[in-house]
């Protein structure tokens, strides 16, 4: 039984392997896209639990595609990781400014990847509960 | 009765012609003292004239004041704001003066010119009087230096002006100055209409910067003393006016400078902090890679999944490789751009290098199925450049053109010579670059920001690299190309680095009258004749007591522009102070050196000698990087020293008060035909060889310490005349005929007529003169024999010949060393000086085994 549905975008091949083998180690089904363009198209037909998405990407990239998702009424409640190498603080304010939930620069641990998005989604999933029971 | 009445008649008529008379005397009076009143008023009137005229002088010269304190005030203005252009100031200053001189001092026609220091020609700058078309005309005629010199005469001056009278039939038929028509009869001291009258501006330095003409005065006499004393004061002010304009005029050309230096400087900031950013990232993605995947395999250590592990360690090995090569090529490229690398110049075939790379690349091209071919006009293009470097150029070039080409497609070299430049093309059939981004491909990780990167690998600095390379060689790199058709790179180098530029400093200068020419001249001898890599002549600032470079080959701009040395300071500060040469072999160990960086010292030695006028030092003559990369030794400094003191000469000849034109021409003329007989040399392979030589022959031989040096620079300079004989007879074998034989024999004393105007001391022609005597008499162009011939002569005709025999002639094989040395030994006593040959044998012997002295080079 799948813990949940994670979307990965990336440009770099190698970090979508290794998401992919530490997330589903960990009981994550993983979506995988290679550009914003791709990713922006799956979420038309996919609704996954969390997106890890990259900033620095060919076409659309990651601050474009973060900004599309938060703006749209069906996707804006899915929480989003930016995973980049840009480490400066402009570049985590604007992350959040486009409306990411949580932002991790590269080198990561993956390990450390997947507490955060284990911390995500049991948020969001009590926040859930909460408002059912209520 | 009557007579009684008539008497009464009488009496009353008269009394009324009294009456009349007294009536008339009184009227007459009234009028007398009324015209007298009127006449005082007419003078005192006149008074009153006389002294508005006076007064009216005085605030002409009160406005032209202001106007001079106006400038001044714009010059002000015009050091904060440079935007105001100085020459509509100047111009409104200058129309003030002209229209003063017509108004004050009564002339209606006013002209004012300056003299323009490029065209040296005088031009038309301000009018007062005349109409459009007169002054289209005069702007359009400009007056030549010369020609307006030659109306300088003594017998014209009044005071400080010049009157030229008609009659003294000066101009002929020609009068540039009469705009009045021709009013008939003269009367004695009246202005005739081609009369000239002129002022010239005098600058600070006395020469004529301008001058101010006048024509057709109001009374129509002659110039008065008085007239001309105004003119002179209006002058004066003109001449202040033109000066401030000057002043401005330079000001704003540094300020310009400086902004651009700023902007530039702003500019590479920028560019810098890019690159560290763009570097961070580069380095962060291939470190993210190794260090994520060596954590899952920690994370998984003991799993059974040996596929998973193989394939992370494959990612993690492949990932370190990447980070490796993109260290490597930044350390590269700082290092280039720092000025931080060691170039070592070697002649070598550029051919062989190209086919080198041609093979290396191969493995890459071939599973793509690219034909790589190396396409050459020749099979020998020689260049004297850093081998490793090149082939690295070449090798960026040829990667990213196969990275960048399709399977299928095809990479091409070319190499061409192109007399003093080579020209390497890397033409390829692939994707090709958009118009926009040609000028960013050089640009540091142009193409990761492309996104291109994901689909064609590479690092993104070959290119960058590249272009540092060539640029540091003095060359240039161009991209070409067609969108979806291919791309070509195209580099040129020059051949030697003797083809890098002098550049001149141009600022204040203490010999103001040696010209920027003698100064490029004295750097290219100095920089051809010992063969440096880095040449600079340094001035001395009395005022500031610093020192300061004038010219230089080799050096950065900014460094040729920014660097001042106190007196004493650091090593050309020593021997400007203490006048003598220094030879430094390692700059690392001497304690004048204050820096620690020394990046531009390839090999960490440096001669530094003094130029001085009299006993006074005029400046300091600076070597380093010898091309051979060698260190300097006794022998240079000899040389070097015995060339200071001829640039010395020729300076002094340059900026001597009564020296000609003619005589600074020779003095330029000699140290060409210096510059070009050690390029040719040079082509012969005979670089330094030939004073080194001599001068260890002199030394075996016990010449002095004096004696050596004359002999390194004779040795240098003995063959300057064969620039002169034709240049075919040198490569052709066979009897001489009489022209060409008389060409031959003349050429020592043509190198003597040629170096006269900087030669000071006799033995030096002497010995160039005696250079083809023969010990039996046989020789020429004198015939001298045995102890007649100088000692000098005789050593340098056995370094001559052995140096011939080895290198060989284009119709002549070369000869083996031992072959060289029997023939020596056969003409020892009839050709050669016996004492003079064992000595050299000697020398070349030990030197030879000490690797000194190149071994001859196979044909």
């Amino acid at each position: 039984m799948s813990k949940g549905r994670i979307l990965v975008v990336d440009d770099e091949i190698y970090i979508v392997h290794i998401l992919d083998f530490s997330l589903g180690m960990e009981g994550y089904e993983v979506l995988t896209a290679l550009d914003g363009e791709q990713a922006l198209e799956r979420l038309k037909s996919d609704k996954p639990d969390l997106i890890v998405l990259d900033i620095m990407m060919p076409k659309v990239d990651g601050y474009e595609v973060c900004r599309t998702i938060k703006a749209n009424p069906e996707t804006q409640h899915i929480p989003v990781i930016l995973l980049s190498a840009k480490g400066r603080n402009v570049d985590q304010k604007m992350g959040f400014d486009v409306g990411a939930d949580d932002y991790i620069t590269k080198p990561f641990s993956p390990r450390k990847l997947v507490e955060r998005i284990n911390a995500l989604l049991g948020q969001t999933v009590s926040e859930k509960s909460n408002t059912s029971s209520s | 009765m009557t007579s009684a009445i008539e008497l009464t008649w009488a009496l009353a008529a008269s009394g009324l012609l009294l009456y009349e008379a007294a009536r008339r005397r009184r009227t007459l009076s009234r009028e007398l003292r009324s015209l007298r009143s009127s006449l005082d008023a007419a003078v005192q009137r006149n008074d009153q004239l006389s002294n508005a005229a006076e007064e009216m002088g005085r605030l002409y010269r009160e406005q032209l004041l202001t106007s001079r304190q106006r400038a001044g005030r714009l010059r002000k203005v015009l050091e904060i704001a440079t935007s105001i252009n100085s020459n509509l100031s100047l111009d409104k200053v200058l129309h003030e003066i002209v229209h003063a001189v017509r108004d004050a001092v009564g002339y209606r026609i006013v002209l004012l010119r300056v003299l323009n220091g490029k065209s040296e020609a005088y031009e038309a700058r301000a009018f007062a009087g005349l109409d459009r078309d007169a002054i289209t005309k005069l702007e359009e005629y400009d007056v030549a230096k010369d020609e307006f010199e030659s109306w300088l005469r003594d017998e014209f001056k009044i005071g400080r002006a010049y009157f030229i009278p008609h009659d003294r039939k000066f101009w002929g038929e020609h009068d540039p100055h009469s705009y009045t028509s021709d009013l008939g009869e003269r009367v004695e001291g009246e202005w005739h209409q081609e009369d000239v009258l002129f002022v010239p501006l005098r600058g600070k330095e006395g020469g004529p910067i301008g001058y101010l003409s006048v024509d057709d005065p109001s009374d129509r006499r002659r110039p008065t003393r008085e007239i001309v004393e105004m003119l002179e004061i209006l002058a004066s002010h003109a001449v202040v006016a033109l000066q401030n304009a000057a002043l401005v005029e330079r000001l704003q050309e540094s300020m310009g400078r400086l902004e651009e230096a700023t902007e530039r400087a702003e500019e590479l900031n920028e560019l810098k902090s890019n690159f560290v950013s763009t570097v961070s990232h580069e380095l962060r993605t291939p470190l993210t890679h190794i260090r994520s995947y060596v954590e899952a395999l920690q994370q998984n250590v003991g799993s059974t999944n040996l596929g998973m592990q193989r394939d992370f360690l494959r990612v993690i090995d492949e990932q370190s490789l990447k980070l490796k090569h993109l260290i490597d090529a930044i350390l590269d490229l700082t290092q280039l751009e720092s000025g931080r690398f060691r170039m070592s110049r070697e002649p070598f075939n550029l051919v062989d290098v190209v086919d080198e790379v041609v093979g290396v690349l191969k493995p890459l091209a071939e599973p793509k199925r690219i034909t790589l071919t190396a396409a050459h006009d020749t099979a020998e293009v020689i260049l004297e450049a850093d081998r490793t470097l090149v082939r690295r150029v070449l090798h960026n070039l040829g990667t990213n053109a196969v990275t960048f080409t399709p399977e299928g497609g095809a990479v091409t070299f070319h190499v061409r010579s192109q007399g003093r430049n080579v020209q390497i093309e890397v033409e390829d059939t692939g994707i090709g670059i958009a118009p926009t981004d040609i000028q960013k491909v050089f640009d540091t990780f142009y193409q990761s920001d492309s996104g291109l990167s994901r689909e064609y690998p590479g690092v993104g600095l070959g290119l960058s690299i590249a272009k540092s390379i060539v640029e540091w060689h003095g060359g240039a790199i161009r991209a070409e190309s067609e969108p979806g058709h291919g791309s070509r790179f195209t580099v040129t180098l020059p051949v030697t680095p003797s083809d890098a530029s002098v550049i001149t400093h141009a600022t204040w200068s203490p010999a103001r009258s040696v010209s920027d020419h003698l100064t490029r001249l004295t750097v290219e001898m100095v920089a051809e004749v010992m063969n440096a890599g880095i040449t600079s002549l340094m001035l001395v600032d009395g005022e500031r007591e610093e020192l300061f470079i004038k010219a230089a080959r080799g050096l950065r701009e900014e460094v040729v522009c920014g660097t001042r040395i106190k007196m004493g300071d650091s090593i050309a500060g020593w021997v400007a102070k203490h006048g003598q040469p220094l030879l430094v072999t390692n700059v690392e160990d001497d304690p004048r050196f204050g820096r620690r960086n020394h990046h531009q010292y390839e090999t960490k030695s440096l001669l530094s000698v003094p130029m001085k006028i009299g006993d006074r030092v005029i400046g300091v003559i600076n070597i380093n990087n010898k091309i051979s990369c060698t260190p300097f030794t006794e022998d240079d400094q000899a040389l070097l020293t015995a060339l200071a003191e001829r640039v010395a000469r020729a300076w002094e000849h340059a900026s001597a008060h009564e020296a000609t034109a003619d005589q600074a021409e020779q003095a330029t003329r000699a140290m060409a035909a210096i510059i070009d007989h050690s390029r040719r040399s040079r082509l012969r392979l005979t670089a330094g060889t030939m004073a080194a030589r001599a001068t260890a022959v002199g030394r075996r031989l016990g010449l002095s310490e004096e004696e050596s040096r004359i002999l390194a620079y004779s040795a240098t300079i003995h063959d300057v005349g064969m620039a002169h004989v034709s240049p075919g007879i040198l490569h052709e074998p066979g009897q001489l005929d009489p022209e060409t034989w008389m060409q031959v024999s003349q050429h020592p004393i043509r190198a003597v007529e040629l170096m006269k105007p900087i030669e000071f001391q006799s033995q030096v022609s002497e010995i160039i003169l005696a250079h083809h005597e023969r010990m039996d008499g046989r020789g020429y162009p004198r015939g001298l024999q045995g102890d007649e011939i100088p000692l000098a002569s005789r050593i340098i005709a056995v370094v001559d010949a052995y140096e011939s025999m080895t290198l060989g002639r284009p119709y002549r094989l070369p000869m083996a060393h031992e072959e060289a040395i029997a023939e020596l030994h056969r003409c020892a006593g009839s050709q050669f000086d016996r004492q003079v040959v064992e000595a050299f044998i000697q020398v070349v012997v030990a030197s030879e085994d000490a690797g000194l002295i190149r071994a001859p080079e196979a044909a």
